[in-house]
């Protein structure tokens, strides 16, 4: 009966139907890659249910090795970036208060811009090159050292800075529980050597920094999606330019950064700000011991999904307004805003 | 070389450890449920500072599946991220374990 059954014409019209339904269906899936309908259509085509099937079961493993090829592919992909010694990344500046586990080396990417300011139009550039060096103690510790260049035209003087930086970066310390309440400590290590061309700036610095995530907080949860990253920090520089400023300047410095992403229509913004506040703890005989604000307001305007970390290269327009002392640029007062555009490179 | 369902299954349970979201009840893959390989970290409230902090619990989970196949990944490789198959694809990478056919789903 089984028999008949399978040979009788209107039986095989009837599976040949559905199997073409079937391989539409699967040819319009994204899982099944490229031809599972012209292969249906293929094997429907032949005489006896023997050849249907063999036909099927050679597509559906051709299919397969199809797939696999191509996830092996993804992965190798992957596996290559994991696999170099070190990674590259272009940001900003190298001594940004934020540290890479957060928001990458440096705040954000290179910038090229105009700006106007005392009634001048002058240029600015802040490149930073990173190298990246595999994680240590379950990824904890990733060390780094980078490049970086800073100069200003309508800084009065000039400004041409180098710098030179070594440090590592991660998550040290974790509570338990479940993460979504957890706290995290992500530290940064960092000493640099600074050499500045215009400026009396020439030294060295060396900071611990610690970002406290506590996840309601820096996930947005709290605060209706503004996310929200304290930060607090210690921070020894040797000034050998600087005449009466030269020797060692001890201070902490605490602080905290906002950011929330938005969108209108399908453009994508993100505004966020930094605020922190210095204190000097050691000075050089002859100076008065500092207690200093900075504060920093930015508006991105990206060209990219800023979802899609996967873009290497990453094209934004911003406006940033800085006021305050930039301690970390060695105590400079600066009350400036900044337009231009971004680019970073992962 | 871990077993890439059971390598799933423990990246899947990481995340749904950092998001108030119940993601391993909603991982339904073939379009039945809220999540998929294809779901945005985001969306779970998982920000680049949230991927920093899962390296630990990323880490542990893993190695705990794949043994001494594993290789630690440091927060600059999780804070590129932005999918949960992106963070899947990292632990096969991480592992060496191979996608099957069918995957990433």
């Amino acid at each position: 009966m089984r028999s008949q059954r399978h040979t009788s014409p209107s039986w095989r019209a009837h599976v040949k139907a559905r199997l073409v339904v079937l391989g539409c269906i699967w040819g319009s899936t994204a899982f099944a890659a490229p031809d599972w309908r012209a292969m249906t259509q293929k094997c429907v085509s032949l005489v006896t249910d023997e050849e249907v099937a063999k036909c099927l079961r050679a597509g559906a493993k051709a299919q397969d090795e199809q797939e696999q090829a191509e996830n092996d592919k993804k992965v190798e992909a992957v596996k290559t970036e994991l696999d170099r010694p070190v990674r590259l990344l272009v940001r900003d500046t190298a001594s940004s208060i934020s540290n890479f586990a957060g928001k990458g080396l440096g705040e954000k990417g290179a910038s090229l811009s105009v700006q106007r300011d005392k009634g001048e139009d002058s240029t600015q550039a802040k490149i930073a090159l990173f190298g990246v060096f595999q994680p240590l103690l379950g990824g904890r510790v990733q060390p780094f050292v980078g490049v970086a260049v800073s100069r200003d035209g309508a800084a009065d003087p000039k400004k041409d800075i180098r710098q030179l930086t070594a440090g590592t970066a991660g998550p040290l310390f974790q509570t338990t529980g479940p993460g979504y309440e957890s706290f995290t400590l992500i530290h940064t290590l960092q000493a640099s050597r600074r050499y500045d061309k215009y400026g009396t700036t020439d030294g060295d610095t060396t900071r611990v920094h610690f970002d406290l995530a506590w996840a309601p907080l820096a996930n947005g949860d709290l605060l209706g999606g503004l996310a929200v990253l304290p930060h607090i920090a210690a921070l020894w520089q040797r000034r050998t330019d600087g005449g009466v400023e030269n020797g060692n300047w001890r201070s902490v410095y605490i602080g905290a950064q906002l950011e929330k992403p938005f969108e209108l229509g399908t453009h994508k913004f993100k505004a966020s700000a930094a605020a922190r506040r210095l204190f000097d703890t050691s000075v050089p005989t002859g100076n008065a011991e500092r207690s200093a604000n900075s504060f920093n307001l930015s508006l991105d305007y990206y060209f990219y999904d800023p979802d899609n970390k996967m873009a290497r290269l990453q094209p934004s327009l911003f406006v940033t307004r800085e006021t305050g002392t930039d301690f970390l640029e060695y105590g400079k007062a600066v009350n400036k805003t900044t337009a231009g555009f971004r680019l970073k490179f992962n | 070389m871990a077993n890439y369902s059971v390598l799933k299954d423990a990246v899947i349970d990481v995340i749904d450890d950092f998001t108030k979201k119940d993601v391993i009840a909603n991982y339904k893959p073939l379009g039945n449920g809220t999540f998929s390989a294809k779901s945005k970290l985001i969306m779970l409230a998982i920000n680049e500072t949230m991927l920093a902090a899962m390296v630990i619990r990323y880490n542990k989970a893993l190695s705990r599946v794949c043994g001494a196949s594993w290789r630690d990944v440091g927060a600059f490789d999780l804070v590129q991220k932005s999918s949960i198959g992106d963070l899947i694809l990292l632990a096969c990478a991480a592992s060496g374990t191979q996608v099957p056919p069918g995957e990433l789903t």
